[in-house]
């Protein structure tokens, strides 16, 4: 950073005759940031004295090997860790050949595995599970009866039991896989092509290139992918919720269920807490150094497309799997079944009634849900962005002390699974002084959740908003005599308001179908869409009146991202 | 002061005395309970008919989650919940540990089996509700269907059988009793007491969290045999889905289903008048049609769907001291215990 810009933004925080004041600028800045540091510190200060002290307030380490010597917890962490292993590595196995696939050769169906992509990052993973119990339920599941038939086995039960580990695996590679996808996608594409031309140039096989040459320049990103899925599947709650898996943000849970033991909560809490921390730090470093090597190679080219010949169809082949088993099938199913009168008769013809959707806008509970969800989505994304704007200026524009801070702060919620966070909210909330606030089993509660865990979303766009803004601009109009206001409204607002725009759609997109926070915080009239499909789920209205209500939220995220795209003119896919 | 400091202050104060005035406004009721929706929603909705001046809102979860929330609000000092429709057994629990509930006398308390009537006036007793064996009756036919509680350990029903989750249900408490305690107690010989689980385990039994979804996965037959409760069994008759079930031969746990006041209610009034309302004849006659529940009243008119009277069924009324929330946490331990 030059002098002159230092001087210059000394002066935003300056009068002219350099002597400190009141600036209205500073006490919205003030504002911002003491309510980031709130929002994020105190719940986890909160947890973090709650897991190192024993029941009369003395400083302990004992709570660790207290809960984790319980058997209950013990499997849910050998569970958690195993299980989000074994994702992370099939999601690599399954997304590095499909984003080479897409970015790199001829196959077909790269829209097909584009949109699969995309959806299974905007839509939350418990549809996929509500529906492959559909699909894949041991007994009587429409792909254990076909795989029964074609296979001519004579069995009641399987091949195929949805409700295992195993089935938490495959239900979550989905989401892994799209996360891999896009780290890995982006790397082949900026890739300097004439290091591959050498190698061909120099007798090397296609095959000899792509794994000497191609696979060893993206590992970075395979290994920010890698990293990013394996701290999604720690984090996963709707999926093991359905299948019954006991997991570590299962037990959360259900340790602050019958015993009521905040203690466990919280210890659990930290656990999976620093694991996420730990994760998301290797990521940073992972980038980074990604980043680096993207560098050296420069741009102004384009890589290469492979002609693979009938090779291509290898590729084809696994795009029309990942495409059909992550996206049309579940989908699918959750269509038709949204039409069934009772799942019970299956394909019968007069099995078939709108009914379903007219009873998610008749009943309370949907509708309260709709309404619910719709408004916290709303409001939500708007104070994360307006938060974004202000501390992305501070921490992009500003040389104020401490704003290394609150861009770390600003990214740690990334990292924690939302049932830790709203363990720890009901903690703070219901004891004093903060208690006084009211604000428990109320819609306000949910709001603070749901802006606290998508900060980092509104932080990191405004941020990068910013950055594309030249620093001329507002020097010019700082010279031409308007003040910072001025400045800020007319010339800065304008130029990132598409970067604030994408950065609203996105929490919007992440707030709407919440799940694993506000499963914990709803109360009387606060439930929202996704507690409201899990209630259906377990008896209310039953499957067809849930599969209804998940087709619903489906379209809903799939007009925005589409209204997202016209809109900024950026597809969600190139959000890395 | 200028005018721009005004409308600060002023907003502020609006601000202050909109967030303070929030709570206590007349005529409202919020009711908790722990059945499906679809079971005791539209008992509140014919309330509500009766009473357009009030407006009720509820909540619903799983009850051992209701439970956890009812807990949390208690130790807070906030009770939120007027009204707390669940078992017995939980509501008993509640009292000894928190001493939470309020005594009342509904009006047509004179009107009820004398045998359900609590004592104390903490709970008034609102349906009875029995544990059963329900099933699919496009999957099991015939010589298969289950005449009592030990021909569910026959093989042949491997992978056949779901129940619930002692760690979310509470009637979950009610099938551990009755199989762990009253029948190796009564019947004696084994497969009763805890080995009866230990069989379940072995035909790999599934467990879920509530007895909703017990119905869900009876219906479409992913596991065409469940250790069910009658209401949820009686739903899925009216319904029209593919389920039946059987009042199994060593006889049927009866868990009385009660409503309670609560103490440090802001609402007690309306919290009476829907007491009240669960007792008429009215309430009784929704308790048994929609609710799918045995009435507790004398002279409501009852038939189980084969014709039987309740005097021709073998009812066990359950043990409420054996279940209450001390004993919860050393059955549910056992019963994860003998499941891992």
């Amino acid at each position: 950073m030059t002098a002159q810009h230092a001087a210059n933004t000394r002066g935003v925080v300056r009068t002219r005759e350099g002597v400190p004041s009141l600036d209205p600028a500073k006490l919205v800045w003030a504002f911002a940031a003491v309510l980031l540091v709130y929002l994020i510190v105190v719940p986890f200060g909160y947890m973090t004295y709650e897991s190192l002290t024993d029941a009369h307030g003395r400083a302990t380490l004992g709570n660790i090997p207290k809960y984790f010597g319980m058997p209950f917890v013990l499997e849910a962490t050998t569970n958690t860790f195993l299980l989000s292993g074994a994702v992370t590595l099939l999601s690599v196995l399954l997304g590095v050949p499909l984003a080479f696939g897409v970015s790199r050769t001829d196959m077909w169906g790269k829209g097909l595995v584009r949109s699969t992509v995309l959806i299974s990052i905007i839509t939350p993973p418990f549809l996929r599970a509500i529906a492959y119990v559909i699909l894949a339920g041991p007994n009587v599941g429409y792909l254990n009866q076909l795989l029964r038939f074609l296979l001519g086995l004579s069995v009641e039960s399987g091949p195929l039991d949805i409700f295992s580990a195993w089935g938490f695996v495959v239900l979550s590679i989905p989401s892994g896989v799209a996360f891999v996808f896009l780290q890995t996608a982006s790397a082949f594409e900026n890739m300097d092509p004439s290091l591959e031309e050498g190698a061909r140039l120099s007798g090397a096989t296609p095959r000899q290139v792509a794994f000497r040459i191609t696979l060893p320049m993206a590992k970075h990103a395979v290994l920010s992918g890698a990293l990013l899925s394996f701290s999604v599947s720690l984090a996963m709650y709707g999926i093991p919720h359905i299948l019954n898996v006991n997991v570590l943000t299962i037990a959360i849970r259900k340790s602050l269920l019958m015993p009521l033991d905040f203690k466990a909560a919280s210890t659990l809490s930290m656990v999976v807490i620093a694991a996420s921390l730990l994760t998301l730090w290797l990521y940073r470093l992972s980038v980074r150094a990604a980043k680096k090597f993207e560098t050296i190679t420069g741009r102004g080219f384009r890589p290469s497309v492979m002609r693979l010949g009938l090779w291509r169809h290898g590729f084809t082949l696994l795009g029309l799997l990942y495409g059909f088993f992550a996206f049309v099938l579940p989908y699918g199913m959750l269509v038709l079944v949204s039409f069934m009168r009772r799942i019970g008769y299956g394909l019968e013809l007069d099995n078939f009634t709108l009914w379903n959707y007219l009873y998610i806008w008749t009943e309370p509970l949907p509708r309260t849900a709709i309404v619910n969800s719709f408004l916290l989505a709303t409001v939500s994304a708007t104070v994360v962005v307006l938060l974004g704007i202000v501390v992305g200026y501070l921490i992009s524009r500003t040389r104020v002390r401490g704003r290394a801070i609150l861009d770390y702060l600003a990214i740690l919620p990334l990292g924690i699974a939302g049932t830790a966070f709203a363990a720890g909210l009901i903690i703070v909330y219901l004891n004093p002084p903060l208690s006084a606030l009211g604000v428990y089993a109320t819609l306000w509660i949910l709001l603070i959740a749901y802006v606290t865990r998508f900060i980092p979303f509104g932080v990191r766009y405004c941020q990068t908003a910013f950055m594309q803004v030249a620093q001329e601009l507002e020097e010019a109009a700082r010279l031409g005599g308007a003040n910072w206001f001025q400045t800020v409204r007319h010339i800065l607002l304008p130029l990132i308001k598409r970067g604030a725009l994408y950065a609203w759609i996105v929490v919007f997109l992440s707030a709407f179908p919440e799940i694993s926070a506000s499963i914990l915080l709803r109360n009387i009239g606060t439930d929202v869409i996704a507690t409201a499909i899990l209630d259906m789920w377990d008896g209310t209205g039953g499957l067809p009146a849930a599969s209804a209500l998940s087709v619903l939220v489906f379209l809903v995220l799939t007009l925005l991202v589409l209204l997202a795209h016209r809109v900024t003119g950026r597809s969600m896919l190139e959000r890395g | 002061m200028s005018f721009r400091c005004r409308i600060a202050r002023l907003g502020f104060c609006v601000a202050l005395c909109l967030s303070l005035a929030a709570p206590a406004v007349a005529g409202e009721l919020n009711i908790y309970f722990g059945t499906s929706r679809d079971l005791f929603d539209p008992v509140i909705q014919a309330f509500g008919a009766t009473r357009p001046d009030i407006k009720i809102s509820s909540y619903r979860a799983p009850t051992e989650e209701l439970m956890a929330t009812i807990e949390l609000e208690i130790k807070a000092g906030k009770p939120r919940a007027d009204v707390i429709v669940i078992t017995a057994s939980q509501l008993f629990g509640l009292q000894q540990q928190h001493k939470a509930l309020e005594p009342y006398a509904p009006k047509d308390l004179d009107k009820v089996k004398k045998e359900l009537r609590d004592p104390e006036l903490l709970r008034t007793p609102t349906g009875v509700n029995l544990s059963l064996i329900q099933y699919n009756t496009k999957r099991i036919t015939g010589a298969d269907i289950p005449k009592k509680y030990a021909d569910l350990l026959n093989p042949k029903f491997n992978n056949q059988i779901v129940m619930t989750d002692p760690r979310s249900s509470s009637s979950a408490h009610t099938h551990i009793w009755f199989l762990t305690k009253f029948l190796a107690d009564s019947a004696g010989e084994p497969p009763y007491g805890w080995s009866f689980y230990k069989e379940l385990r072995k035909l790999n039994v599934k467990y879920v969290a509530s007895h909703g979804t017990v119905r869900a996965m009876v219906q479409t037959g992913e596991r065409p045999l469940g250790i069910q409760m009658l209401n949820d069994a009686m739903m899925s008759i009216k319904k029209g889905e593919p389920a039946s079930f059987v009042l199994a031969q060593e006889g049927s746990p009866a868990e009385i289903s009660a409503a309670s006041l609560v103490k440090g209610s802001r609402n007690p009034n309306e919290a009476k008048a829907f007491l009240d309302f669960l007792l008429t004849e009215q309430g009784q006659e929704l308790m048994v049609k929609l609710g799918g529940m045995v009435p507790v009243r004398t002279d409501t008119a009852f038939k189980f769907p084969d014709g039987r009277g309740v005097a021709d069924v073998k009812l066990v009324a359950v043990d409420l001291a054996y279940i209450t929330p001390a004993k919860r946490e050393e059955h549910m331990q056992k019963f994860h215990e003998i499941m891992r």
